[in-house]
């Protein structure tokens, strides 16, 4: 793994406005950043990267498992009582996921250790999906990358792949919805949107505050027709507190992401990971706070189980806090071993690693000039050497 | 490889001028001709498809339509939307609903990527209707009255709309083909918010995304 700087293409905004990505430059900073590259080789991609995502998914589908039955667990992920039984039927059901991101510190040396899964709602989908691929090709095409680079990123394919197969593989209609007023989130669904339509399905987007209900509980679109399947990037545990969140309990429609999802978008998968699989070498110590034990250290990171976006995190150095952030975010902490997050010169580099339908997908670098990668982070794309 | 083949964002067609290629000016953004056929003895006049092709066309559109159309509870919410005598009883998986009916199928005509008909609707009653002096050739996506009179006589028009919400007229004295412009029938529900309605029908709005409102953080990570 190398930080290298490349050429921009001389026209790569117009691409992105032709694609529609408008969100490349967020709060006047840059978001889309080509003037830089980071090289891995084939065996850091499949090794380090793509083997332990499907070992940890594993994991986690199997705490999903565990947790649905047991009180105390769902009590320590602070989910609400009133959704228990949801979530039972949803996992039983084997209602499908579509995708979700692991976020690792990984350098090329030693194993990426976990540092959060975003299970539920994780953005930079397109970016990766689609303007990272373009870009690739571009490049090897305009002689800037070599012939025979490759890129860890089927993600496209594999979404559209999920949406056929959602349902067991009938057709469907599928309903899209996010909040209002944040162009990032818009785009990832109309992406998705875009997904499920090659996936031959019928689709439609309403904002989330457009979502109907009728007398009967059913939960309808704009023009009162009935919801059977709704891809929501709105977090489950929002959900839960609003108006309409007891409804989705015997619900008919169809979630997406399942509300068993709520089980692992949720910071206190961590320390649970780390009692079931103490010592895993892509897993941190990781606790509740309270109940640290020696190997969590005097360093660690204390995150509130649903914080967002590098939100409310506060790090923590030989007792003192060394960095942190505000947000809006409470509730229950959980600390992690702090890990040295590797800096190539241009800031701190975190990796995210996309499962679509719970298999390993693709990947995506941010670079960050905080220690905590918030929402400014900046997207490098990545290739792999020939 | 560990990349994508291939990706082909829109590579649906005519129906998917989604926001990105309704932004898009590239080859897949362009205008393409289809052709709408209210029903098989239509299709099969305008001699276009095969009788056969036109008979296949129909049965799969039919299918699609079940599974793809709005779904009602009720006649009289169906009704609200697509108009008196639009709608018709239907069971899917065990559970009645109301459909609206299908008034037509929409066939693509490029013989390369070409996809299966889609299944047409009657229009919503809360789409835009056309202002005075124009029709859809020149308000794209308008509303005409069904026989409605050109204001130049030239002929009638007959206006649908999409599973998706989007609208679609052709001009019912020429020929059955029509231009999809780009941004007409999009992914997006163009109808306008139906909460005027709510009170009468029972729904109410509004129970979903107040958090992210009290918030002002991003729902997304």
């Amino acid at each position: 793994m190398r930080r290298l700087t490349l050429p921009e293409r001389h026209d790569w905004r117009a691409t992105a406005g032709r694609m529609g990505f408008s969100f490349h430059t967020a709060e006047g900073e840059k978001y889309w950043d080509e003037s830089a590259a980071f090289a891995f080789s084939l065996r850091e991609i499949e090794e380090d990267i793509e083997a332990p995502c499907a070992e940890l998914e594993a994991m986690c589908l199997a705490f999903v498992a565990e947790a649905i039955g047991r009180e105390e667990i769902l009590t320590s992920l602070a989910i609400p009582h009133d959704y228990w039984g949801a979530i039972h039927e949803s996992w039983n059901r084997g209602d499908r996921n579509l995708y979700g991101r692991f976020d690792f510190a990984y350098d090329g040396n030693g194993p990426a250790k976990l540092l959060e899964y975003n299970a539920d709602t994780p953005t930079a989908l397109f970016e990766t999906g689609v303007f990272q691929w373009v870009w690739l090709e571009e490049q090897i095409a305009r002689g800037a990358l070599p012939q025979g680079s490759d890129q860890f990123n089927s993600v496209h394919e594999k979404l559209v792949e999920a949406f056929r197969h959602l349902r067991g593989g009938r057709g469907y209609r599928l309903h899209l919805a996010c909040a209002r007023d944040s162009a990032e989130d818009l785009g990832t669904v109309q992406y998705l949107q875009e997904c499920a339509t090659a996936a031959g399905l019928a689709t439609s987007f309403l904002y989330m505050d457009e979502i109907g209900r009728a007398r009967d509980g059913t939960f309808v679109d704009s023009v009162n027709g009935e919801i059977d399947v709704l891809f929501k990037l709105y977090p489950w545990e929002w959900m839960f507190g609003e108006e309409f969140g007891q409804s989705v309990i015997g619900s008919r429609t169809q979630f997406v992401e399942p509300i068993w999802k709520s089980l692992l978008s949720n910071k206190a998968l961590l320390p649970h990971l780390w009692r079931l699989h103490r010592g895993h070498p892509n897993l941190l110590p990781a606790y509740f706070a309270g109940q640290e034990q020696a190997d969590l250290g005097a360093d660690y990171v204390e995150k509130p189980v649903h914080s967002r976006e590098g939100a409310n995190i506060r790090l923590v150095k030989a007792g003192h806090v060394a960095a942190s952030t505000e947000g809006p975010y409470g509730g229950p902490l959980v600390r992690q071993k702090a890990v040295t997050i590797p800096d190539f010169g241009g800031g701190h580099v975190v990796l995210g690693a996309w499962m679509v339908a719970s298999e390993p997908a693709g990947m995506l670098v941010r670079e960050d000039r905080n220690p905590i990668t918030g929402n400014l982070a900046r997207f490098v794309p990545h290739f792999i050497e020939p | 490889m560990k990349r994508s083949s291939m990706i082909f964002l829109g590579a649906t067609g005519i129906l998917v001028a989604g926001a990105w290629l309704g932004r898009s000016t590239g080859p897949l953004g362009h205008d393409e001709k289809a052709n709408i056929y209210d029903d098989v003895n239509a299709c099969i006049t305008a001699q276009v498809l095969t009788r056969d092709q036109c008979e296949a066309e129909f049965a799969a559109a039919r299918e699609r339509h079940l599974a793809e159309a709005p779904r009602f509870s009720s006649a009289s919410t169906c009704e609200t939307q697509y108009g008196s005598g639009q709608c018709q009883p239907a069971t899917i998986a065990g559970t009645s609903y109301f459909l609206p009916v299908m008034a037509g199928i929409l066939a693509g005509q490029m013989l390369v990527n070409r996809r299966p008909a889609q299944a047409l609707l009657p229009p919503l009653r809360t789409q835009q209707p056309c202002a005075p002096g124009f029709t859809p050739a020149t308000q794209p996506g308008c509303l005409v009255q069904r026989s409605s009179s050109t204001s130049s006589g030239v002929g009638g028009w007959r206006s649908y709309s999409t599973s998706s919400g989007g609208a679609i007229s052709r001009n019912t004295s020429g020929p059955t083909t029509v231009t999809v412009p780009r941004g007409t029938v999009t992914t997006r529900s163009t109808t306008g918010s139906s909460t005027g309605s709510a009170s009468s029908s029972g729904i109410s709005r509004g129970g979903f995304g107040s958090t992210a409102r009290s918030t002002s953080a991003s729902s997304s990570s």
